[in-house]
């Protein structure tokens, strides 16, 4: 009989919790109450913090009716879930969350926390620098050593190089990681997960790093290699460094990409022949004076049309990013370009002093010149690294040019349509980020005719994060609109949906859907 | 007080041993031939999270023709009559209206349990080894519990919170 007329089980279900569901209160809670209307008990009981990390390790007391969750005393400030499956007699399991916050709601602004995030921007701000360092010093300097000056044995400097191009790799490869975190707003903690590996590779940093890595690979085979292979792996080094800084970042994600993608790969490979040569100029002045003057002159050939090709791409960047020139003033973009192009101002300066000045000079007075022309290509080199350590900078600056989208996409509520065969919803939550959202739900039969119901009920679940259903029941505001205030969500990313419309007493329809929370 | 650090997956599997209890709204014979007069009695196990029930109201599915309530006492009793969506032949008879809705008005606290009887015909055109569902409200001090679930396709009672009292259809008796 059981078996052909289905299951009839105990309906357990929560009467009343302590704290309230939606509370905000000024201090942690000692004590969470949920109180059912049968015997019941906890199966799983998880904390989901303000964080978003989960503590699975709560004491739970029964008594009766109620079970009691003792909350952890190191909670962060914010919204925090509190999600349950318990079973009454019968193994029936009955699933709910609960929301308290401790001193206010969670916001965009509290989450992630801010002390976790910094160390993450800081190692990620220190690896960009050494992969920027890498790709200019390493593969531009291994460009030099086997073009520009092939037939010196520069050991000391090939060895600097290779030991360079090393920590390039390891840097592309640890920001992979990093970018992984960072995407996820995620903990340092979590830094081993697959899942984070997995997240930093599908950013557009992943492509870059991976195609970089190859790069700084082959360049660091051409400078052990022998004959004419050399030339051909630092060539296809400075391609790859070009390629890898085309796919991805800011410039490359700017329209039209058909244009600003190959301005990129041409400004990247400028820079490299350009920074790369530095130092292995500055131990061939030092070390081979005899030779030197042959060597300047075939790197200062194509030096005067590498700055050329890199100040025009340059520019052509800077006005598409910036689009506006109080941009350079108004926004940290704008700041850190202009710090960016004083650096580069006075490098360039430089380097014309060289080429103009102390170049011609190495042929009639040699040593003083020679002295003279070390120095200033030891302050170029250092220009060159300040000029890398700002630019490690832009990853955290969005340009005025994605800061205007992103604004109006910020400002804009998150929508939602869900369409079944007898009804269909338009959901509008606004404003949509972490934190607290209004909920504006139209109903509509499938003609696109308002629709009158008489309950509508929203439902919101994580199953992938053991978060269970959280309901809130909507007000009617007149004709087909329905509306829940104060919807606490503290957690971005998608969040499964659910609508209960009652159209009658006896007839109940369900819309699933998913709902993705901004951070 | 008991302090539990508690293994999910033990306790789930030793409470899933427990046998069911009867506490969902429920049909107690649920299953029944078509082209024969059935006899429904649903069961109310409960009240409305804990509130007492003072209204039971059932709807009558198309194609349950011919359907008298039993009266009990201390409760009311209305039937809502309306047409019925087509024709029915009953013993001879054609009936294009009838009872579409039953509402019992009492008092039944949560404490208590009690059931609720009424008498339809299940007429021929109805499909055996299908599900026939008789959505049931149960009104509250506080609240309601609308047992009006139909499970999609592809999912069971199992599923809801609320499944609606359910009644397998099967062939008609052979005389």
């Amino acid at each position: 009989m059981l078996a052909g007329g289905g299951q009839a089980f105990a309906h357990a279900a929560l009467v009343e919790s302590v704290p309230a569901d939606g509370a905000v209160l000024q201090v942690r809670p000692a004590i969470v109450h949920l109180r059912f209307n049968e015997p019941v008990s906890p199966l799983v009981v998880r904390l989901i913090d303000a964080r978003g990390g989960i503590r699975e390790d709560l004491s739970v007391m029964m008594h009766d009716h109620s079970i009691g969750i003792a909350i952890p005393e190191n909670l962060p400030s914010g919204s925090h879930i509190l999600s349950y499956r318990v079973t009454s007699a019968d193994g029936h399991p009955v699933a709910g969350s609960m929301i308290f916050s401790i001193g206010h709601i969670s916001t965009s602004a509290d989450k992630p926390a801010e002390t976790s995030e910094r160390p993450i921007h800081s190692l990620l701000w220190l690896a960009r620098l050494v992969f920027y360092l890498g790709a200019f010093v390493g593969a531009g300097g291994a460009l030099f050593v086997t073009w520009v000056a092939p037939s010196l044995r520069l050991l000391l400097v090939g060895r600097v190089l290779r030991g360079f191009l090393a920590a390039g790799i390891a840097a592309a490869i640890v920001s992979i990681g990093l970018q992984g975190l960072d995407a996820l707003g995620r903990p340092f903690v979590d830094f081993p997960s697959g899942a984070v590996w997995l997240a930093g590779l599908a950013t557009a940093f992943g492509t870059s790093a991976i195609l970089a890595s190859t790069a700084f690979a082959l360049a660091f085979a051409s400078l052990l290699a022998r004959g004419g292979s050399r030339r051909a792996l630092s060539l296809a080094a400075l391609a790859g460094v070009g390629l890898a800084f085309a796919a991805s970042g800011h410039a490359s994600a700017a329209t039209p990409q058909w244009l600003m993608r190959p301005v990129m790969f041409l400004h990247a490979v400028a820079v490299a022949y350009w920074v790369g040569a530095l130092l292995p100029l500055a131990v061939v002045v030092r070390r081979f004076p005899s030779q030197a003057q042959p060597v300047i002159r075939r790197f200062s050939g194509v030096a005067v049309a590498a700055v050329a090709v890199l100040t025009a791409t340059g520019l052509m960047l800077a006005y598409v990013q910036v689009e506006a020139p109080k941009n350079l003033f108004d926004t940290d973009y704008g700041l850190v370009l202009l710090a960016k192009l004083i650096l580069v101002a006075a490098l360039l300066a430089l380097a014309s002093v060289n080429r103009v000045l102390l170049t011609p000079g190495l042929e009639v007075s040699r040593d003083k010149s020679r002295h003279r022309l070390g120095r200033t290509i030891a302050i170029e080199i250092g220009l060159a690294a300040l000029v890398l350590m700002v630019v490690g900078l832009w990853r955290f600056t969005p340009p005025p040019r994605a800061l205007e989208t992103s604004r109006a996409a910020a400002a804009s509520p998150v929508s939602l349509h869900i369409h079944m065969p007898s009804i269909m919803a338009g959901l509008m939550v606004s404003p949509g980020h972490v934190g607290s959202s209004q909920v504006r739900i139209a109903l509509s039969s499938p003609a696109s005719r308002p629709l009158d119901a008489k309950g509508v009920t929203l439902i919101l679940s994580r199953p992938a994060d053991g978060i269970e259903p959280i309901e809130r029941s909507a007000r009617k505001v007149g004709g087909n609109a329905w509306q829940v205030d104060n919807l606490v969500l503290p957690l971005a990313g998608p969040w499964q949906i659910r609508l209960e419309v009652l159209i009658s007493d006896f007839d109940k329809t369900s819309l699933e859907g998913t709902l993705v929370v901004r951070p | 007080m008991i302090t539990t650090r508690f293994r999910g997956a033990l306790a789930s599997a030793f409470f899933m041993l427990a046998a069911p209890a009867l506490a969902h709204s429920t049909l107690e014979v649920q299953q029944a031939p078509v082209n024969s007069t059935y006899k429904a009695v649903v069961r109310i196990g409960h009240g409305c999270e804990g509130s007492p029930t003072l209204k039971v109201r059932i709807r009558i599915p198309d194609g349950v023709i011919a359907v008298k309530p039993m009266p009990k006492s201390g409760w009311t009793l209305e039937i809502v009559r309306s047409a019925y969506d087509k024709s029915y032949d009953y013993h001879g008879t054609p009936l294009t209206e009838g009872v579409k809705e039953i509402v019992w008005t009492g008092r039944l606290p949560d404490e208590h349990y009690d059931e609720f009887v009424f008498r339809g015909y299940l007429t021929s055109g109805l499909q055996p080894d299908a599900m026939l569902y008789f959505p049931t409200v149960q009104e509250c001090e506080k609240g309601a519990d609308r047992w009006i679930e139909i499970p999609t396709e592809g999912k069971s009672a199992g599923d809801y919170k609320f499944p609606a009292p359910a009644l397998k259809l099967l062939a008609p008796k052979t005389h």
